[in-house]
């Protein structure tokens, strides 16, 4: 029982931190719902907490809760104050609209539940198992936990807790303040972190599509999502790309909130849930770049003016950058070489023509035939197929753009660099179709209210009177 | 109308013969294999040198009284390759029961390498041969009906999550295809159907693109049925393993054979904080990593003091050095 209070409390404590934050910047608006403003929380008070943690480390703090509660209470000081000063503590409205549930309603609620169950059993009822994991996730956390420092000892084989020491430390060090919460090391405890994250990619993924669609159709769009196989998979794993995929994911579709809405408020709770996704990992850096791109044709199309766009581009990528930045300077200073399979080999780029039907082949194999995402993919080309004019503008037109252009940089990166050898084992490109999902079931709930709305009854033709 | 369509003679006819073809094959046209288990050893094996033409006969049917469910994988040997092993054999799921129960695959279509002449055949039982009898066994030819059975029961097979897993689900298949190619079939057939519907009746096409995309959501749905029930099997598997054990037995439970004991036994006898190295078949994959979790602060390093070696059936080239300690046969630490 005390062991769930301390649970409880470790999750709170970030979520209470993303609170302040998110209401700062939401106001007294009512952008977000609750619920919403709940899970975007706690997404947002991780990522910071590991870095106010990254940063103690570095200043050679010792990594215990007491010292991290206080370093942040200090730092949550100032914020709190306005927000209190300014009256936007509040939760916002719990629903978006409110109104009595229908059957169809309540079961697919009941699925989305019972998924969600599933995910929470899976954590808890097995410690880590995940090879990666043993190999650097959760084997850092332990480092972290036990060493209560970051272990920035050059000469040790457990430097920034050992591993594969080029991949971000944002979740090892979430679990090692689970741990120091606990008060002990209990590897399947901690994993209640990645059901919180599964429950807040729901939350935030209903909410998104709730927006443009009836609760209904945001209910079947939710359910969809947690149907996908690998995803729900991962939801009960120790890996960091569910994670990633959920920042990049809730980032993309707070943007296509912002280029619906126009209001700058989604635009820089996107860039900094797109910050957190590079300090989650590496390959998060590039994922921002997507999202530049999606606001750059944004703006090209709806022709704001150049200098606006500029900084708002420009803003977006240096909010995005502040969070990883630590990291990367931390690398810089203690020499960590980079991963050689991520460097691009630009000479190749003739002579890798080979690769390209190889490539095409494994995307198609890989995405209709096998059980990764049921039959998602499919369902994205029947809904390009009958959306058809409707997909010129809006949240379906940049949704799309984001996922060809995903898809188009992660077969770049199987073209031009060492991963491609992950390619033909069929170790990566799931995974990395993985960060994409969130996006691609959102375009295709996006559609369902036009597609599912029935033909208008044409007008009963008028008997034609004799002259 | 169906009275006198079944009363007819030369219908009857007609049905005795389309019945006749598609029934399971003749006496003539089937191929009897007899299992048979040497006390001592784990599985039932297939007379020698039957040669089966896998061509043509490329349905196997078993029948199995087994006391306790569980899994149960099918081996072959052929001319192409005369070894038992992994890469020619069939796993699938073997129910309890008190009578014979048939189980029929069309080995040809789920598994590309039951080619050539098939030698001999091997069942092995996950868990051991105790309980289980094996009824009369045939090879066939295979029809639509036994196609029909061996693809609900490939469908149905149980994709137990492996640490592969993290990387891709293979996804259930109905005779070696993926049921995703069905579905898709299914909804552009439906679609085209729809369509001219909807163009011989002159609707709007806005009611066409309706149904189509509520076919495929359907579809979609369905085969998420088809996933929930794997889920609920994990559930089960998962809390047999792991339900109501201490953190420690739930790690024992991850690592293969005595390997987590071998552990715990090292952390005992090797001071915290030393380096050690681990000397361990390379077919168990991962071993040093687990050995580094487990054991953290105490840390594999390759030029540690202290060697560990976890050779259960004494295969490997272990270091010279002084022995420490012993675990079992097999499992020691040796100090430099």
């Amino acid at each position: 029982m005390i062991d769930l209070l301390k649970l409880l409390s470790a999750l709170l404590w970030p979520t209470f931190i993303g609170w302040v934050v998110v209401s700062l910047i939401v106001g007294k608006t009512k952008l977000l719902s609750s619920l919403e403003k709940l899970a975007l929380s706690f997404l947002l008070g991780c990522g910071m907490l590991s870095l106010l943690m990254l940063l103690l480390g570095v200043c050679r703090i010792s990594l215990t809760w007491p010292n991290i509660v206080l370093a942040s209470a200090l730092l949550l000081a100032a914020p709190l104050y306005l927000a209190v000063k300014q009256r936007v503590l509040t939760l916002g409205p719990w629903q978006l609209a409110p109104g009595t549930w229908t059957l169809t309603e309540l079961i697919l609620l009941s699925l989305i539940t019972l998924r969600s169950a599933f995910v929470l059993f899976e954590n808890l009822i097995k410690p880590v198992i995940g090879v990666d994991a043993f190999a650097n996730w959760s084997l850092r956390a332990k480092v972290f936990f036990i060493q209560n420092s970051l272990v920035l000892d050059p000469q040790s084989s457990f430097l920034l807790g050992g591993g594969a020491k080029f991949y971000p430390i944002h979740l090892p060090l979430l679990e090692s303040w689970v741990f120091s919460v606990l008060g002990y090391w209990n590897d399947a405890l901690v994993k209640i972190v990645f059901f919180a994250f599964f429950v807040a990619l729901v939350t935030l993924f209903y909410g998104a599509v709730r927006r443009s669609a009836p609760r209904i159709v945001a209910l079947l769009g939710t359910y969809l999502l947690t149907t996908l196989p690998l995803l729900v998979h991962h939801a009960a794993i120790e890996y960091a790309d569910l994670p990633l995929a959920i920042y990049f994911g809730t980032a993309t579709l707070l943007l296509l909130n912002y280029c619906e809405a126009d209001d700058d408020r989604y635009l820089w709770l996107s860039a900094i849930l797109a910050g957190i996704g590079a300090w989650t990992k590496n390959e998060g850096f590039a994922l921002v770049l997507v999202n530049l791109l999606i606001l750059a044709l944004f703006y090209f199309r709806s022709k704001k003016e150049p200098l606006f766009a500029l900084q708002h581009l420009a803003g977006y990528f240096v909010i995005a950058l502040l969070f990883k930045a630590p990291w990367s300077i931390i690398n810089y200073v203690y020499r960590i070489p980079p991963n050689e399979f991520q460097k691009i080999h630009w000479e190749q780029i003739i002579t890798n023509l080979y690769r390209l039907p190889v490539i095409a082949q494994y995307f198609y194999q890989k995405l209709l035939f096998y059980g990764n995402w049921n039959i998602a993919w499919f369902a994205l080309v029947v809904v390009v197929l009958l959306a058809g004019k409707r997909l010129k503008d809006g949240r379906g037109f940049y949704s799309l753009f984001g996922i060809g252009l995903f898809l188009a940089m992660i077969a770049f990166m199987y073209y031009l660099t060492e991963n491609y050898r992950w390619l033909l084992d069929g170790t990566t490109l799931n995974r990395n179709i993985l960060l994409i999902m969130p996006l691609v079931v959102y375009f295709i709930a996006v559609n369902l209210p036009g597609l599912l709305a029935a033909a208008p009854v044409p007008a009963p033709k008028q008997p034609k009177r004799k002259k | 109308l169906c009275y006198n369509f079944l009363v007819k003679p030369k219908v009857l006819l007609l049905l005795a013969i389309i019945i006749s073809i598609c029934s399971p094959s003749s006496a003539w046209d089937q191929i009897n294999v007899q299992f048979t288990q040497q006390p001592g050893t784990p599985y039932f094996v297939g007379q020698p040198e039957i040669n089966i033409d896998a061509e043509e006969f490329t349905t196997l049917v078993l029948r199995i009284k087994a006391a306790q469910g569980g899994g149960a994988r099918l081996y072959w040997a052929t001319n192409f390759d005369p070894q038992m092993n992994q890469t020619k054999s069939l796993a699938f799921d073997l129910s309890r029961s008190n009578d014979f129960k048939e189980y029929t695959f069309n080995l040809r279509k789920q598994n590309g390498y039951w080619a050539g002449f098939v030698g001999q055949l091997l069942l092995v039982p996950e868990n051991g041969p105790a309980g289980i009898e094996l009824g009369p066994t045939q090879v066939i030819p295979g029809n639509f009906w036994t196609g029909f059975k061996s693809g609900w029961r490939e469908f149905l097979v149980f994709e137990v999550p492996v640490p592969r897993t993290v990387n891709f689900i293979y996804g259930p298949k109905i005779n070696g295809l993926s049921v995703n190619t069905y579905l898709y079939w299914l909804i552009i057939l439906g679609s085209a159907g729809i369509a001219a519907y909807t163009y011989y009746k002159k609707l709007p096409w806005q009611t066409a693109a309706r149904n189509i995309m509520i076919v495929t959501l359907i579809c979609w749905g369905a085969l998420d049925l088809r996933q929930l029930l794997d889920q609920g099997r994990t559930v089960a598997l998962d809390w047999q393993t792991y339900g109501g054990k201490s953190l420690e037995e739930k790690q024992a439970a991850t690592c293969l054979g005595d390997l987590y004991g071998f552990l715990k036994f090292a952390a005992a006898n090797i001071p915290t904080g030393e380096g050690f190295n681990f000397v361990h078949p390379p077919q168990y994959y991962y071993f040093s990593e687990k050995a580094n979790y487990y054991l953290y602060p105490t840390h594999y390093d390759q030029n540690g003091r202290y060697v560990l070696v976890y050779d259960p059936n004494r295969t490997e080239k272990v270091p010279s050095g002084k022995l420490l300690a012993t675990h079992k046969e097999g499992e020691y630490i040796l100090i430099k």
